[in-house]
């Protein structure tokens, strides 16, 4: 897990108090299998941080041209507003964390075809 | 119902009307094992498999090996130097071992790791060490074994039959001109949601071809965007056949608007758009054809086209969408057991963060949806498997399960 401390880049600081849950995730199953994990009022909590902020986050990521070379300041920014994907589901479509029925844990490979 | 719902209304098509039979079939359809050894024996083994996109393979020695669940093989699918693609089993004919492990890659030789008998692209033996042993094996017969491959439309089938009964193009009858310059090859980029559901495969099928469950299951996710007043259960359109296979067209609601922020922002974020419904001159992407111009797509004109669903017989479904198409891969792995894999195809890459984001949003939207019927799937599986139900029924809008099912029982018990 990324330390809380680590740092985002300068203007993003209301993000930190989700580096924690989201920040060291590199796949879209695992912030899936989390957002599952996380209470309503938390992912709540992200969204109303994150949300009103997406404009600038991706002003910001996109002044970088897009590829592995990102600084890890803006790594980090990015893996942390990559969950907003996953949050989105639970906050806008279901008002639940997770879709209605789906068994605990429930895990979803996504990939490239043949890729595995 | 105003004049003008009515009028599309007539486009809908009913199962009586059309000659399709099938108001009930039996639980064991989609339980037992006798009917899924026939499905294996008779389908599976016999006609054409819609397995993948020649793309897969872009340059000689490129390779792709996959799995066939239904008939417990894997196939190697192989671009040679000479250009062609070409299938054979992943087996080498001397020992019988599995010989290719990697997903994919390229190589001019396939080299079997326990003796390292040696194989070119073709599949011809190249080498085997102390041939002088072997006096009794002629290099120039011996290979791995090819397995039927042809491609359509960029496509590429695997028949598993010694010689099969029908061309690839017999097979797909008329659709295979109609659809024949589907511009496919206009969205190369794919992302794959693969999952191993609990369910038999026709489930899957079911689920994909009708919209009667649109805003029961999907309320939250679809329900909104694609019901309307004058077709409150999703009724697809303008049915159209091709020997086992069956293609159908959805509306959109041309009045719905998407209000939550993190939808419109992806909306907008989006590297080609990706919102149903949109009108045509909207919709051009990279200055390409786009599905919604061909003529096989929406061919009654439906004011807010959604998707065009096609069936290609067994288990694969295609929707075309005005800018995108997802192609849903259902391969029985048993009678209670398919592996599914979902296949978004786009346009482009992402080319930036914002779009990246947007992709991202879009998989966890379409995976959730997926979810939402590969979880009742298996809830219907449990339910079938209980014996507490005999018979299931299906509606006169429910043709293309209907048609697909006659189809199986065709071969099944022809």
């Amino acid at each position: 897990m990324t330390e809380p401390t680590a740092l985002l880049p300068k203007g993003f600081d209301e993000l930190a108090p989700f580096i924690a849950e989201w920040g060291s995730l590199e796949t879209q199953d695992e912030r899936y299998i989390r957002r599952q994990s996380l209470s309503m009022e938390r992912l709540q909590a992200y969204y109303d941080a994150v949300q009103p902020r997406l404009g600038a986050i991706f002003d910001h990521l996109d002044s970088f041209p897009y590829g592995p070379a990102l600084p890890e300041p803006e790594a980090l920014l990015f893996r942390v507003v990559l969950a907003m994907s996953e949050v989105a589901q639970a906050v806008e479509v279901y008002g639940q964390p997770t879709v209605p029925h789906a068994p605990a844990n429930h895990s979803v490979t996504i990939r490239v075809p043949n890729r595995a | 119902m105003n004049k003008e719902a009515s009028d599309w209304s007539k486009y809908w098509g009913q199962a009586s009307a059309l000659g399709i039979g099938g108001a009930t079939v039996p639980a064991s359809f989609y339980t037992s094992q006798e009917q899924f050894d026939a499905e294996r024996e008779k389908i599976f083994r016999k006609v054409w498999l819609m397995a993948g996109r020649e793309a897969e393979v872009p340059e000689p020695g490129s390779f792709v090996r996959i799995p066939i669940p239904p008939l417990d093989t894997e196939a190697v699918i192989v671009r040679g130097k000479d250009g062609t693609v070409r299938a054979f089993y992943n087996a080498c004919p001397h020992r019988g071992v599995a010989l290719v492990r990697e997903c994919h890659g390229k190589t001019g030789l396939f080299v079997c790791p326990y003796h390292a008998w040696s194989f070119a692209t073709d599949g011809k033996l190249m080498g085997l060490p102390g041939a002088e042993d072997f006096p009794h094996v002629d290099k120039a017969t011996t290979g791995l074994t090819p397995i039927h491959l042809d491609i359509w439309n960029g496509f590429y089938f695997l028949n598993f039959g010694e010689q099969p009964e029908q061309t690839l193009l017999e097979f797909l009858g008329e659709f295979a001109t109609s659809f024949g310059d589907m511009p496919f090859e206009n969205y190369p980029h794919v992302i794959e949601i693969a999952q191993d559901i609990e369910a038999n495969w026709k489930t899957l099928t079911d689920a994909s071809n009708e919209g009667y469950h649109v805003n029961a299951l999907h309320k939250e996710s679809l329900g909104a965007m694609m019901t309307t007043r004058e077709n409150p259960l999703n009724n697809f359109y303008d049915p159209i056949f091709s020997g086992p296979h069956v293609s159908s067209t959805t509306q959109a609601n041309p009045d719905w608007r998407p209000d939550a922020p993190v939808v419109l922002f992806a909306y907008a974020a989006a590297a080609y758009k990706v919102q149903p419904g949109l009108a045509k001159q909207e919709d051009h992407t990279h200055g390409q054809a786009t599905f919604a111009e061909h003529p096989m797509v929406n061919r009654v004109g439906l004011p807010a086209f959604s998707v065009e669903t096609t069936q290609i017989f067994p288990f694969s479904v295609l929707q075309m969408l005005t800018n995108r198409y997802i192609w849903f891969q259902y391969w029985p792995a048993g009678p209670n057991r398919t592996r599914a894999a979902t296949r978004l195809y786009g346009p482009a890459a992402p080319a930036n963060y914002r779009q990246a984001f947007a992709e991202a949003h879009m998989i966890a939207y379409s995976r959730d949806i997926m979810t939402e019927d590969t979880i009742v799937t298996q809830m219907q599986q449990a339910g079938l498997n209980s014996g507490g139900v005999k018979d299931v029924v299906l509606g006169e809008h429910e043709y293309m399960l209907r048609y697909t099912h006659e189809a199986v029982l065709g071969f099944t018990e022809g």
